[in-house]
């Protein structure tokens, strides 16, 4: 029986610190509802309460199945219920790695090659995602660590450099139109990402108190998210939303004696978390079918994958980004829901019937 | 998985190669530098763009000692859209325009006071374009402000951006960036402000300077301000940083020049009575910096006494003048009062206001100046 | 294709291998033990056979004449045993006598096979046997000729000693053991290489080398299948990580007051006959970084000197492809003035930047390999020529840009700041070239990406080779990562390697 890789649970918590601040720095107003600026400080409040909510079949499988991830809780039911769980998954976070990909290509489609094609920049991310995926979870964990650290430390920099064109004339009222924009805003935030089934997969390969990493994970993501508003709305005002993606913007602005353009440092940190996200999520691809099916075949799995994602975005990009960006919230929502909440419910409680039923027997 | 990696690291290089890019369409010898861009309306409804661009194509070798000639040169394209003349400027040159280090962007005056919103949106649009370039009204048409000359010589953009950054020790000089102009520009609670620039004296001894301010309403240019009134707009939207004011001082010297040193203003609005009201508070730390007098005097502290009097009575003075003007005259609110008061009294604003601008007539204001003497310079008795 | 690159790889690297045979025992009868030998070392001219009597027993001394020092065979194995009184006449009993009696002053074994004669010999041992004993006797009397100590050529300090390890392990061990006099640094000698049988000695300190990193040096080198070790890279690949990177995860030194501070960590030491290098594992990147000086220096000190290490290794992998990157795609990010001077300076220039970054940094090389190879007396003109000539007649002619230049020259010294590393970076710096030239800083962001994963998958020994920062020991990076603490805070006892695994 081989051991199973593990890391840290810190180190987990750096890699899904830097999915979300990912997600938050590629806030795109495309297709996102119009609203006041002062709304998006509730909004990030309410995310958190949503992502808890959300978070409870976590918690669940964290009280009743510490050590194990649902593909292994669903081999308690049947085998063939845990492969068909392992399969619903893997497409799962391989629509994530496709989504994130997808965000990533039209940030620099935008606003690093305008004027280029964006076919060849896919498949070097892609390519690079893979090797990466290809050498392990600790390699992901370590690398998610440093990245995270270089986020840090280059987001308090423009911070820094554009303190001083804080006006708080920028900011508009809270809640001026009432408590329904925050909400649809807090809701679509919640679900624009994927930790919580990243974290439940990742279960039995992480040593440490989850509890608390998850909810250092909630903190650091709201203190982040109050902060980014705070720096780009107070800057940049009602200017910030007319642009494809605000927080690019404001470093756009930060400017120290001569060097300006700060927005390269925000645009290097953003491609390597992008990359960062994607290697991780095709790795969790690769595991979950490595669980059902045979390990031997890791490179294969993550080879597909990566083909796969690659190819939906060079081909079907259009029809695909479109369908991402400006599908309904509800849509989305349900989405969200059937894997955060109702397969692990289903996973969950048929598991320890199963496991009580044994236990009387 | 070494397989893979040696499957992976061709692949690699293949996508590198076979790119199809061409490596030296975008390097920066085939840019063109744009540093500020001028924009008029054409009569047809067309623009007409002013570019001045640096000079980078070299006849020789500077390192051997080669004259670079002239490092600015000025064009001007015409076209239905901005997109159009500037692509067309790209042809004319047969270089890509580099937006990036645009540091001034012109409108003509007439075409300030026919609207600007919608010659904005390519430089929102375009990625290269900072949201900090400078924006300004020419006095008579932007090309004749991007291209004017001293001799023989385009006039640098820099020298536009060194007189609109005076602000910083000037409170009679206004600058305004991009993202500050769309803030307001789009709002229904304030009003756009932009310096005017004129060129004046001949050629060979051009100059530029700032004329006055610009008072938008939405975005068509609609009325100016004037040197002290300037200095009343900057303080009244708390963004004065230093500029220097006369006062008559009869006690003692018959004029005195104050620098501001440190100023900073706390406007409080209110709703009293159902009327909406501004309390301003503009506190002053002033340094004496020259007096003109007919006989001497001691520099004491009843001077002080006195000139901080002055001082006050004379801002208070310009800033109800400079209120009365913009708020009830022209019905105008180039201060952001509206910003403050729908941030502090959301409710209100919105259970009772539907146009701002017809309710400022009505706004009630008091203006109370502070002065403080801090330093008097290095002479205790005046000469 | 893979198939037939192999087989040819084969055709010319395939030899024929003899199966192991068990080692030939002695024999009573001295003329075939004198066959034996014979047959094995051939006819070599150094090899000499120097045929006596003992008492009434036919005798042998084998040895190489110049790896002994012939006074000491003269004086310490040939005058006593041919001059002592009370030799038995029993064979068995006179070797018992030399064994026992005869207090030689020098290192003594018995030999039980003619291979291991035959290794001894070649060693520079004299070895001797009696006619009708199955038992040989070895006596140390080597004297070959080797360097005395000399300065540190690679690893210059300013306050630290000068010494540094040379060819003779022995004499390596020495200068070892004279500044660590505890019985806990053990050094223990095995065999490698087929047909060298180099000695390689494992040092470590028993009370702090983890046991299974000891025992997996060990095992590693043992089955390393090579036929000849003439150097400590030889065995290098068999101690590194699995994965492949281009930083080694097997540090090296050449100062003996090094290698005993890598032993106090716990770490363990390699020492090959031969060779002046010390191979050291495990091994973490951030040690390239470090130096002995260090030590000696004040903590601010050396936590400066340590920052401006690291800046410019950053510097000399990324600075020229950035260049590339920024000229070719991403002019916005330079300032107005910086922009407009090197928009002149390339204008100029005929070749596309990236071409122009390739081509000076390889003449670069040139000119540097040139140096390091030339004989001394002409090292002089090389650095003439490629000053002088290469750079500033080229920018004069308008070749290439002075931007460019200048950007080659804080690359070539800042690579040098890490001398340790100087290898893989001069790699990786044209690799970013290529990379900045065709796909810009998004290239250059996902190669310093795939790069960084790379030195996160590598372990050295158990260890992460991006430890302490990742995994993060905050205890270890407080002690000693950009700024070390005090000697007085340092403590008695070192960090241990070991501890730093996840």
């Amino acid at each position: 029986m081989h051991s199973v890789p593990k890391i840290s649970v810190w180190q987990l918590f750096a890699v899904l610190l830097l999915s979300r601040l990912l997600t938050l720095l590629t806030y795109t107003t495309l297709g996102a509802e119009a609203m006041q600026n002062g709304d998006y400080f509730p909004s990030a409040v309410i995310s958190v309460l949503f992502i808890l909510l959300f978070s409870v079949m976590l918690f669940v499988q964290m009280r009743w199945f510490p050590q194990y991830d649902l593909v292994d809780i669903a081999y308690y039911t049947s085998p063939i219920f845990s492969k068909i769980i392992s399969v619903l998954y893997a497409i799962f976070f391989l629509f994530t790695a496709l989504e994130t990909l997808a965000r990533l290509e039209l940030f620099v489609s935008t606003v690093i090659f305008p004027s280029r094609q964006s076919a060849f920049l896919v498949i070097i991310c892609v390519v690079a995602a893979c090797y990466a995926a290809s050498l392990g979870v600790e390699a992901l964990g370590r690398t998610g660590a440093i990245s995270l650290g270089l986020f840090v430390a280059v987001f308090l920099f423009i911070m820094l450099a554009m303190a001083d064109k804080i006006d708080f004339i920028n900011f508009s009222p809270l809640l001026y139109d009432g408590v329904s924009p925050s909400l649809s805003a807090g809701l679509a935030a919640a679900t624009r990402s994927a930790e919580i089934m990243m974290f439940s997969a990742m279960l039995p390969q992480v040593t440490g108190n989850t509890k608390k990493a998850y909810g250092a994970w909630l903190v650091a993501f709201l203190g982040s998210s109050l902060a980014v508003f705070f720096f780009v709305f107070g800057g940049l005002g009602y200017f910030a939303l007319t642009q494809l993606f605000p927080i690019h913007a404001i470093a756009v602005l930060s400017e120290l004696s001569v060097f300006q353009r700060f927005d390269v440092l925000l645009t290097g940190i953003w491609i390597l978390s992008a990359f960062v996200k994607i290697s991780f999520l095709l790795y969790l691809v690769s595991a979950h079918l490595q669980k059902s099916f045979r390990p031997e075949w890791k490179t294969r799995y993550l080879a597909v994958s990566g083909i796969l994602i690659a190819v939906v975005q060079i081909f079907f990009a259009k029809n695909f980004s479109d369908y991402f960006y400006t599908v309904g919230l509800w849509q989305r929502t349900v989405f969200f829901a059937v894997f955060a909440v109702a397969l692990p419910a289903i996973v969950l409680f048929a598991a320890r019937k199963k496991r009580g039923g044994n236990q009387n027997a | 998985m070494r397989r893979v990696r040696k499957i992976l690291l061709p692949i690699f290089l293949i996508c590198i190669l076979f790119s199809g890019c061409d490596f030296s369409s975008g390097e920066l010898k085939n840019r063109l530098i744009v540093q500020a861009v001028g924009i008029d309306r054409k009569a047809d409804g067309g623009v007409r763009v002013t570019l001045q661009t640096l000079n980078t194509q070299m006849t020789g070798n500077p390192n051997s000692g080669a004259n670079p000639g002239d490092i600015v040169n000025s064009l001007s394209v015409e076209g239905a859209t901005i997109a159009e003349a500037i692509s067309d400027a790209a042809k004319i040159v047969g270089k890509m325009p580099l937006l990036s280090q645009n540091r001034l962007l012109v409108f003509g005056r007439s075409t300030a006071e026919q609207g600007i919103h919608g010659y904005l949106d390519y430089f929102v649009r375009n990625v290269q374009n900072r949201a900090t370039v400078l924006v300004a009204i020419s006095d008579t048409t932007a090309e004749e402000l991007v291209s004017a000359k001293m001799g023989e010589s385009v006039l640098a953009a820099d020298s536009m951006e060194d007189i609109l950054q005076a602000e910083r020790f000037d409170s009679n000089v206004l600058s305004r960036e991009l993202y500050n102009l769309i803030n307001t520009l789009d709002s229904n609670t304030a009003d756009s402000v932009l310096p005017i620039l004129r060129v004046s004296g001949e050629q060979e001894e051009s100059k530029i300077q700032m004329l006055c301010v610009g008072v938008f309403e939405k975005d068509c240019l609609r009325y100016e301000l004037q040197d002290e009134e300037i200095t009343a707009l900057l303080l009244l939207s708390n963004e004065a940083r230093s500029g220097v004011f006369t006062v008559q001082n009869t006690a003692f010297a018959s004029e005195t020049v104050l620098r501001i040193k440190k100023c900073h203003t706390r406007i409080k609005p209110a709703v009293e009575n159902g009327k909406i009201s501004f309390h301003i508070q503009v506190n002053l730390r002033l340094d004496v910096i020259e007096n003109k007098t007919d006989t001497p005097f001691s520099v004491n502290e009843a001077y002080i006494i006195e000139t901080q009097n002055q001082a006050e009575i004379y801002m208070t003075e310009r800033l109800n003048q400079t209120l009365f003007k913009c708020l009830c005259a022209q019905q105008s609110d180039p201060f952001c009062f509206g910003m403050r008061f729908l941030r502090l009294h959301p409710r209100f604003y919105k259970a009772n206001i539907t146009d701002w601008k017809a309710v400022l007539p009505s706004v009630q204001y008091q203006v109370e100046t502070k002065a403080e003497i801090n330093r008097v310079g290095n002479g205790m008795e005046n000469l | 294709m893979q198939n037939w690159l192999n087989r040819e790889i084969a055709r010319v690297t395939v030899r024929e291998t003899n199966p192991p045979t068990p080692p030939a025992p002695i024999e009573a009868t001295l003329e075939k033990n004198i066959i034996y030998m014979k047959e094995k070392l051939g006819a070599s001219f150094d090899i000499l056979y120097k045929q006596t009597s003992i008492g009434k027993n036919k005798a042998i001394f084998i040895m190489d004449d110049g790896m002994c020092d012939n006074l000491l065979v003269t004086q310490q194995v040939v005058n006593p045993i041919m001059t002592a009184e009370d030799m038995p006449q029993d064979a068995s009993a006179q070797i018992a006598y030399i064994r026992d009696q005869i207090s030689s002053g020098i290192d003594q074994k018995e030999i039980y096979n003619l291979d291991d004669a035959i290794t001894e010999v070649l060693s520079g041992v004299v070895v001797l046997l009696i006619d009708g004993v199955t038992v040989g006797e070895a006596f140390g009397v080597q004297g070959f000729p080797k360097r005395s100590v000399e300065d540190a050529q690679t690893e210059v300090q300013e306050r630290g000693a000068r010494e540094a390890f040379v060819e003779s392990f022995k004499d390596n061990v020495a200068l070892m053991r004279r500044r660590v006099r505890s019985p806990v640094a053990r050094f223990e000698v095995q065999e490698v290489g087929v047909t060298s049988k180099t000695r390689v000695c494992v040092c470590y300190f028993a009370d702090r080398a983890d046991k299974n990193t000891v025992h997996e040096v060990k095992d590693r080198l043992q089955k390393a299948e090579l036929d000849v070790v003439l150097g400590a890279g030889y065995l290098r690949p068999f101690l590194e990580s699995d994965v492949t990177s281009m930083f080694s995860s097997v540090g090296s030194t050449e100062r003996p007051d090094v290698a005993c501070a890598e032993m106090a960590e716990g770490r363990v030491v390699i020492l090959v006959d031969g060779t002046p290098f010390a191979l050291v594992v495990p091994y973490l990147f951030l040690e390239n970084f470090q130096s002995l000086d260090d030590y000696n220096h004040r903590p601010y000190y050396s936590g400066f000197i340590r920052l401006l290490k690291f800046l410019a290794f950053v510097v000399s992998i990324f600075l020229p492809g950035l260049y590339v990157a920024v000229c070719t795609f991403h002019q916005e990010i330079l300032p107005t003035a910086l922009l407009y001077d090197t928009a002149i300076q390339e204008s100029i220039t005929p070749f596309p930047v990236m071409l122009e970054a390739i081509l000076i940094h390889f003449i670069y090389e040139i000119v540097r390999e040139a140096g390091l190879r030339m004989p001394k007396s002409v090292g002089h003109a090389v650095s003439i020529v490629g000053a002088l000539v290469i750079g500033d007649a080229a920018v004069s002619a308008g070749l290439i840009a002075a931007p460019m230049l200048i950007v080659v020259a804080m690359t070539a010294i800042s690579s040098f700041v890490v001398s340790k590393i100087y290898y893989p970076v001069s790699i990786l710096r044209f690799a970013f070239m290529v990379i900045g030239g065709v796909t810009g800083y998004y290239g250059i962001v996902l190669g310093f990406g795939v790069l960084l994963a790379n030195m996160c998958a590598v372990k050295s020994f158990g260890t992460p080779f991006t430890a302490p920062i990742a995994p993060l020991h905050l205890g270890a990076v407080i002690r000693d990562f950009w700024v070390r603490l005090s000697w007085k805070k340092l403590g008695n006892r070192e960090l241990k390697i070991q501890n730093l695994e996840k």
